[in-house]
Parts: C-alpha cells; structure tokens; sequence
C-alpha cells in the first residue's frame, strides 16, 4: 500500500511537472483574460490548488507512512 | 517613518523573536504533537527570503509571470518529500551530520577533500545570498525613513550585528551542532508567519481595497501592451528559462543549507514530513498570489523611477499609510532575518567543521580544545556576518534582488549530482564527486560569477566582448549569446551538465575505497540498516585506555560537559567507570559521535584514531562480514551440491567397483569352472591314454571302450571350449547376429531334427503346438536354432525318466513370438530359477546330480535371446517340470548393444 501510494507521488510531481512546462503550458500562453485574470496566471494558479488539494488527500491516508 | 522608531521598532521585533525562542527552547515546543508538524512545515518556508517578499515583485514587474518558476519547482518537490528527504533525515541522524558538508564527506567515506569544498563552495555561493538580504534591509529602510538622516549610524550594520548576534545565542548556545535547536526552529516558523501575513495583509489592503481588486488592476493592465507582456512567457528564451529555474530551485529546496538544516537536521520527528508536503506547497501559494498584481499596480501607479524591488513598501507608502508600510517591512525584515540566521549559523559551522578544525586541529591528549572549539564556531559565524556585509556593501549595491538569488542557487545546485547520486547510486565514487562539483563549480564561477565581478567593479568589458585571449567562444556570455539563452540559464545548464556528465564518467571509472564504499552502502541503503538502532552505526574495535578516551573529550567538550555526557552513558548502560579501565567499543562509538557533532565527521574520525590504535570496523565491514558469509553460505550451498555430486558420484563408483568386484569375481570363478571343467575331461582322456600305453595286451573290446571314452571326452572338451568363445564374443559384443526373414517354425522343427535321435533314444514323447500362422521375423536362423536345440536338450535331459514327455509350443502375444519348452521332470526351485541363466550354475549346486553338459547353454541363449531385443525365463514350478519361454519381437527394437548380466 505504501509502496503504491509513494508510486501515486511520484506520479504526481512528474504529471504536474509535464503540466507546467512546454509544450504544454504552452497552450495558455496568451496574452488575455479569463475571468477575468491572465489566462497563464490562472492556468498555474488553478493548478497549484489542485496539487495542494492531492498532496492533502494523500498524506491524509493513514497507510502513507506505514512502514 | 522616523528612521530612529523604525530602528527601535526593529530592535522590539528581534527581541521579541528572542523571548519566544527562549521559551520554545524550554518547552521544546518540536515535540508537541499538535504544534512540532506545523513549525517543521513552517520552517522549511524559510525559502522564503526577502527575495520573496520584495525580488519576485521585481522580477514580476521586469520579466513577468517567470518570477513563479522558483516556487513550481520546489514545489513538485513536495511530492517525493517522503522518499527523499526522510532517506536524508534518516542519514543524518545514523550519522551525526550537522550540514550538508559534513553530509557529502560522509557519503564519500568520511572525506575531508569533498567536505572542504563543498563547505567553500556553498561559502561563496551562498554570501551573495546573505548580502542580498542585508542589501534588501537596507534598501527597505531606505524606502521607508526616505533616507537616514543620520550619518553617523549605519542602521544596516546595526541591525546586521543584531541578528548576528540574536544567531549566536541561540546558534552556538549548544556545543553540539545536532542538538535540536528548537529556540531557532520556533524563530524561524514564527518568522514564516509575520512574513506571509504581512504579504497577505498588504496584498488585500492594497489591491482590493485600494486598487479595486486584482481584476481591475488586470483589466488596467491588459490596456497596455507594455504590461500585457508580462501575462505571458514572451519568447523561446523565457521559456528555457523557465524550465531551468524549475529544475534549479528544486534542487535548492533541499540543496540550500539553510534548507538542509531545517528540513533535515533540525527535523526532530519524520512523521512531521508529511505535514510539509502540503502545508509548504499552500504557504508558497499563497505567499505568491498578490506578486503579480502589486507588480502591475506598481508598475501603472508609481513613478517610473521607483525601483521594483521594493513596489510593494513604495505603494504602501504612497497608498496605504505608515502602519501599513511598517508591516509590509517588517514582512521583509522577518523574511531577511529568518534567512541570515539559518544560513549563517549552517554556514559558520560548516566553515568550523569543515574548513577550520581539519586545518588547524591536530590529534593531541593533552591540549584543551573545548573552549577553542565553541570559539571557532562562534567566530566562523560572525565572519559569515562579516563576509556578507562586505559583499553588500562593496558589490551587490546595483544588483537587482533576483539575480543575487539566482547566482547562489545555480552555485549552490552544483551540489546535486553529487548529493543525490550518493542518495541513490553505490557507484557515486568520491573522485567523480570531486570532479564534477570542480568543474561544475569553476564553470559557474566563470560563467555568472565573473561577468557579475567585473560589470560591478567597472571592469573587463572587453574581456567579456572578446573572451579569453580574444577568443570569442571563451567569453563568459558566449555560450549564453550563442544559444539565445539568458545568461542565467546558459550557465546554470552548462556547468550543471558538465558536472553531471564528468561526476558520472569519473565515479565510473574510478575504484572505491573500502570506507567509501562502506559508507555509499549505509546511504543508499540506510533504511535496511537503520530499523532501530541508530547507535550500532560504526564499530571501533580497539582496547582503548578509558581515560584516553575521557581526556580526549575533554579536550574538545570541555570538564564540564564530559562529565556530563559520560554520567550519563554510565547511568544508561549501567557502567560504573571507577572499575572500568578499557573503552569498549560502544563507548568509543559513543565519543566518536560526541566528537562528530561537536568537529565534523572527518576530524572526529582522525581524532578518535589517534587513540584506538585499533582498526575501525563500521557497519559496513560488519554488513560485509554479513554479506561475506552470505556468499560463504551460497558457497556452502554449492559446495553442497557439489559435495553431494561427488557423493553421489562415489556412490556410482562404489558400486561400479562392487560390480567390478563381483565381475574379477565371476571371472576368477569362471576361469576356475572353465578350467575344472577342461581338466575334468583331460585327466579322463589322459588317465585312459595312460592304460592304454601301459597296458599293451589289453583285449581289444577294452581297448576301443577306452579309444571311444577318450573320443567322447574330446567333443566334450572341443564343445566347452566353442561354448566358451561363443559366450565371450556374445559377452564382449563382438558377436554379430545375421538377420534375416525367418520362419520360427521352420528353425523350430530343424532343431527338433537335429535332436531327433536323442528323443527316440530317450523315448520322450514331443508334442508340437506350433499355431501355422506364425508370422516371419527377423532372425538368427543358425543362434535361434541353438537356442531351441539347448532349451530341447535341457528339457529331454530333465525331463521324466520313465514317460518323458516334452511340449512345445509357440504363438504370437503382444507383438512378440512366444516360445515355451515345457518338460514334466521334478522342476526347479524360484532360487534356482533366478541362478540357472549364469554361468556354469549347475557346478555351483552340487547337491544335484552332475548332468552333462558345459553348463553354458543356457548362458549363451540368455545373450542369444537379448540380442533378438527379447527375453528369455524360466518359469519355476517345483515337481510339475519345467517351463522355458523365450520372446521374439516382431519387429526389431533397437539393438542392445549392451547387454546386461544379472
């Protein structure tokens, strides 16, 4: 379980890495507003939320730091 | 703002910070469990330092949306908080590593080369760092007193030796530079909060209230081409860059000796990691939230000379009120303060540890070193102070805050090939550390350090235009200028590559060291090693005086503390040291880790040695031995095998020579029989020969009864000894059968012709039960017939005497021609059964009467049979007579070519 749930870790940073780089972040690299706010802005913003949002849930299961 | 009520002001803060450190330190406030995860977490944002709090806010308005780069890759950082940093944690502890210097030297086998440099290394790297944040107080004061109007007193000295000194209290207070330094830690997280609150204070205040919200400022912005810009990543370059500053302030997260002291060595519980990896990510979240939009307000709403850096204080001044402004400092200071003193008091004891104390410290018993070691440290930290200060104030004057930054984490990252091989990699060997931090290091030194130097000093701009010796391509900014990469980003790819490529092919190449190796086991491995016994790390083994050992901690802790430390492993092992003369093991274990925490690994190492003449036996030499015998025992277990193949192999032979035995045996025997057997029928002929000699008036019938016994007796002996040879060519192999389509029927009644005389003889009645469609098979014609004429004569000799009766018969059954010859004589024994195929049997039982007969018939069709691939019996039934049987297939099986003799 635990060796899954560092997998998922892993997992995550390589997924959000992808997400935030190019070519990827590449598709919100406009110069307008969404909501108004910077689209790029928002893009890694909105993110970031999610991404606090997973680390929460995945340190919040208890076989995380069983050994 | 008055500069005095800021001075003063910032004073109060300090001591403030001082108090509660005061009281954390006696509470242990690291050990709450509610609280210990929260300030763990809280701590580690001691990344953020005023190049936070006021640089991202001038790069946001310079460069745009690039300034988040270094907060995405700690960030992505976080997730493998667990793996990584628990794995450092953990080494740390098992090891007594007290910086990230000591943390390589150790890696390395405990190896004073790596730990100098990369003590000097992260010295030069990380003084500009500290230099900013004094550069950032003094700007920031600056900004809000609008100018000192005293010259007199230089408020950034004076608040640079406060925190210096607020350092060395709570820094040194402790000898022992592993002592959780919880007073520090608390600062530290409490520091954390006043610098985000103050961020998220001034941020709302500002923009919301203020400037209508960040959507209005956007939408303000949006309006002007020229901040438009900075929505988006504008070009290839920014966008290298980008992926750069990911990659590099990742490695900074962990990397940065402050960030190594706090997420490792002041870690006090690993459970608290998990905090982090959430809490950390949020806290650089929202410290980052408003950066952009105070960027923007600052650039729409300031004067265009208004520096960047510092928008922020600049928009609170003009817009927000004084309070306001002193929050929004004092959001920096803490930022500033909380930097400076992590860094400095990791970076004045890696400077003791690692630089001074190997230098100067020589293995002695009689000089006292305690009062000198607490000296060192405490003077290695305020030259950490002392460097920063002069780098501000001679060269970082005109240097934007994210550049200064930028430098010292690129300088600083040098450090990650060589740090996370060893984490990871057995193979990392010391020489390709040292190699790959060199050249990685001289290149960033080249390649960022130097250009910065020289425009600073006013200096070289022909040099950078034209490089080295006029040589184009040697310029410091070629690279960069060449790939149209920011200068930044060429440098920090090119010397991190380098060093990754050269730490790689060395470490390859190069042997370890048994130490090195050693150690590169505890670490890769230190989760199998270090389940539950932290102490068991490293094993002297030496008969040590006691007294050696105290008066060597003396000399390094001081009477005091050595008293202290010893009373208190004799009340826990429950050693009284008025009887103990010799150290054990353990207890030098034990002041190698007193000496460690106290000098570094290295000097401790030598120190230690100096008085155990004996050699060092770590964990690793016993994981050695422990692996050693693994092999011995995989060894065994092949020995085994092998063992039990000899075994088994003697075995075989045994019995081959049993066999062997049996068979020289059976020859002596059968030499024995051949020969009684030819000398039974020679002394008859000779013994007749002789009358016949002798006796020259014999009467002539005697005379021909004797000629014709002597006839007799020759055809017995000629037919024993064609029966010999006939046997030894069939025994040897060398006999060949002539096959060929025969009719068993056919040979069967030309055997019974051959004997027809003896049956008349004998008068034996012969019955013939021969089925007429006997199919043909590939035969002996002349053996097969040799066998049916012995199977014949044997059964007509033993057959009745009086109403002898022979019965033939044969069949086909299962694929085989069946043959039996049935007698109605006495029949023989299942023993006799068994024994009448071997040669010359009926000699062996003598308690029958002696037939004629060579007694190798039998024998001969035994081998005559097999070598048809069939099989011949006897079936035993006492008194009922006897019946032979013999099988033929049908078709030819393979060819025995041995054949067995039972």
């Amino acid at each position: 379980m635990l060796k899954k749930l560092l997998s998922i870790s892993v997992f995550i940073s390589i997924v959000f890495l992808i997400l935030l780089t190019t070519p990827v972040i590449s598709a919100f690299n406009s110069a307008s507003l969404l909501f108004g706010i910077p689209t790029l802005y928002l893009y890694i913003i909105s993110l970031w939320v999610v991404f606090v949002g997973l680390m929460m849930w995945i340190t919040s299961i208890k076989q995380y730091s069983d050994k | 703002m008055n500069g005095l009520l800021l001075i003063a002001l910032s004073a109060a803060y300090l001591l403030v910070l001082f108090f509660i450190a005061q009281w954390a330190e006696k509470r242990n406030v690291l050990s709450w469990k509610k609280t210990g995860p929260f300030i763990y977490a809280l701590s580690i944002a001691v990344y953020c330092s005023a190049w936070t709090f006021y640089g991202s806010i001038g790069r946001a308005a310079t460069s745009g949306i690039d300034f988040i780069a270094i907060y995405l890759g700690p960030v992505l950082v976080f997730p493998l908080w667990w793996i990584v940093v628990r794995k450092i944690t953990r080494i740390v502890r098992v090891q007594h590593i007290t910086s990230i210097a000591d943390f390589l030297a150790a890696r390395y086998g405990k190896n004073q080369q790596i730990g100098t440099l990369v003590a000097l290394l992260t010295l030069v790297a990380v003084t500009p760092y500290i230099a900013l944040q004094i550069k950032a107080i003094g700007d920031s004061f600056i900004v809000v007193t609008g100018g000192s109007a005293y010259s007199w007193l230089d408020p950034v000295l004076v608040t640079t030796i406060a925190i210096c000194a607020f350092t060395l209290i709570y820094g040194t207070r402790f000898l022992t530079g592993n002592k959780p330094k919880n007073g520090m830690v608390t600062a530290v997280a409490l520091e954390s909060l006043v610098k985000l609150g103050a961020f998220l204070i001034g941020g709302i205040v500002l923009i919301s209230y203020v400037f209508g919200g960040s959507k209005k400022v956007f939408a303000e912005a949006m309006q002007r081409p020229e901040l438009q810009e900075l929505f988006t990543l504008n070009s290839v370059s920014e966008s290298q860059d980008w992926l750069w500053l990911i990659v590099i302030s990742g490695f900074a997260i962990v990397l940065l000796p402050r960030q190594f002291q706090v997420s490792a060595i002041e870690n006090q519980d690993e459970r608290h990691l998990k905090k982090a990896m959430w809490m950390v990510p949020l806290y650089l979240l929202l410290i980052n939230i408003f950066v952009l939009p105070i960027a923007l307000a600052g650039r729409m709403y300031l004067p265009e000379s208004s520096p960047s850096d510092y928008y922020f204080l600049n928009l609170a001044n003009a817009y927000g009120g004084n309070w306001l402004t002193a929050l929004i400092y004092f959001g920096g200071f803490s930022a500033a303060t909380s930097m400076m003193v992590v860094s400095s008091l990791s970076l004045g004891n890696m400077l003791s540890t690692n630089v001074v104390f190997p230098t100067f410290l020589r293995p002695s018993k009689t000089k006292d070193y305690s009062t000198k070691i607490i000296l060192t440290k405490r003077l290695s930290l305020i030259s950490i102070f002392i460097l920063g200060y002069a780098y501000y104030h001679y060269l970082a004057i005109n240097t934007p805050l994210v550049s200064i930054g930028l430098t010292s984490f690129a300088g600083v990252a040098q450090l990650a090939p060589a740090f996370f091989g060893g984490l990871y990699w057995r193979g990392a060997a010391r020489k390709g550390a040292l190699a790959g931090i060199l050249v990685g290091f001289g290149i960033w030194l080249y390649a960022l350090i130097l250009p910065t130097l020289l425009s600073n000093l006013g200096l070289g701009a022909d040099f950078l235009a034209n490089g080295l010796w006029g040589i184009k391509s040697l310029s410091p900014i070629y690279f960069g200028a060449a790939t149209g990469m920011s200068a930044f980003t060429a440098a920090a790819a090119i010397s991190l590559l380098a060093n990754l490529f050269v730490f790689v092919l060395v470490s390859i190449f190069t042997e370890q060291t048994k130490l090195e190796s050693n150690q590169a086991e505890l670490f890769v491995n230190i989760f199998r090693i270090s389940r539950r016994n932290y102490d068991k790390a490293g094993i002297w083994q030496a008969d040590v005086p006691y007294l050696d050992i105290k008066s060597l901690l003396i000399n390094f802790l001081g009477d005091k503390r050595t008293e202290e430390v010893l009373d208190r492993y004799a009340r826990i092992n429950g050693i009284n040291f008025n009887e103990t003369v010799q150290a054990d093991s353990r207890m030098i274990s034990y002041a190698e880790r007193l000496l460690t925490e106290a000098i570094g690994p290295a000097s401790a190492r030598i120190m230690i040695a100096s008085v155990a003449q004996g050699d060092e036996i770590s964990i690793y030499e016993v994981m050695d031995i422990l692996r050693e015998s693994k092999e011995v025992l995989q060894l065994n277990k092949d020995l085994r095998q092998k063992h039990d193949q000899l075994a088994r192999a003697t075995d075989e032979l045994q019995q081959a020579n049993t066999r062997l035995l049996e068979y020289s045996d059976i020859k002596d025997e059968f030499l024995y029989t051949v020969t009684h057997e030819l000398r039974t029928p020679l002394t008859a002929i000779r013994a007749q020969a002789e009358i016949l000699e002798d006796d020259d008036e014999m009467p002539e019938a005697d005379r021909k009864m004797f000629l014709s016994s002597i006839v007799r007796e020759c055809e017995r002996l000629t037919k024993l000894i064609t029966n010999v040879l006939d046997l030894e060519k069939f025994e040897s192999g060398s006999q060949k059968l002539d096959l060929k389509k025969e009719s068993l029927k056919e040979l069967i009644i030309e055997a019974k012709d051959t004997l027809r005389q003896l049956i008349v003889q004998k008068e034996i009645e012969l019955d013939c039960q021969i089925n007429s469609s006997l199919p043909e098979a590939l035969m002996d014609r002349d053996r097969i017939i040799q066998v049916m004429v012995n199977l014949l004569s044997n059964a007509i000799k033993f057959c009745n005497s009086e109403n002898g009766k022979v019965i033939i018969t044969a069949y086909v059954l299962h694929d085989n021609l069946k043959v039996n010859v049935i007698d109605n004589g006495s029949g023989i024994s299942k023993e006799e059964a068994k024994l009448v195929f071997d040669k010359f049997y009926q000699v062996k039982d003598q308690t029958r009467k002696k037939p004629t007969g060579s007694g190798l018939g039998l024998a001969i069709c035994k081998n005559i049979i097999q070598m048809h691939g069939g099989e011949i019996w006897v079936q035993p039934e006492p008194r009922m007579g006897t019946r032979f049987s013999f099988t033929i297939p049908l078709v030819l099986q393979q060819m025995p070519t041995e054949k067995e003799t039972t």
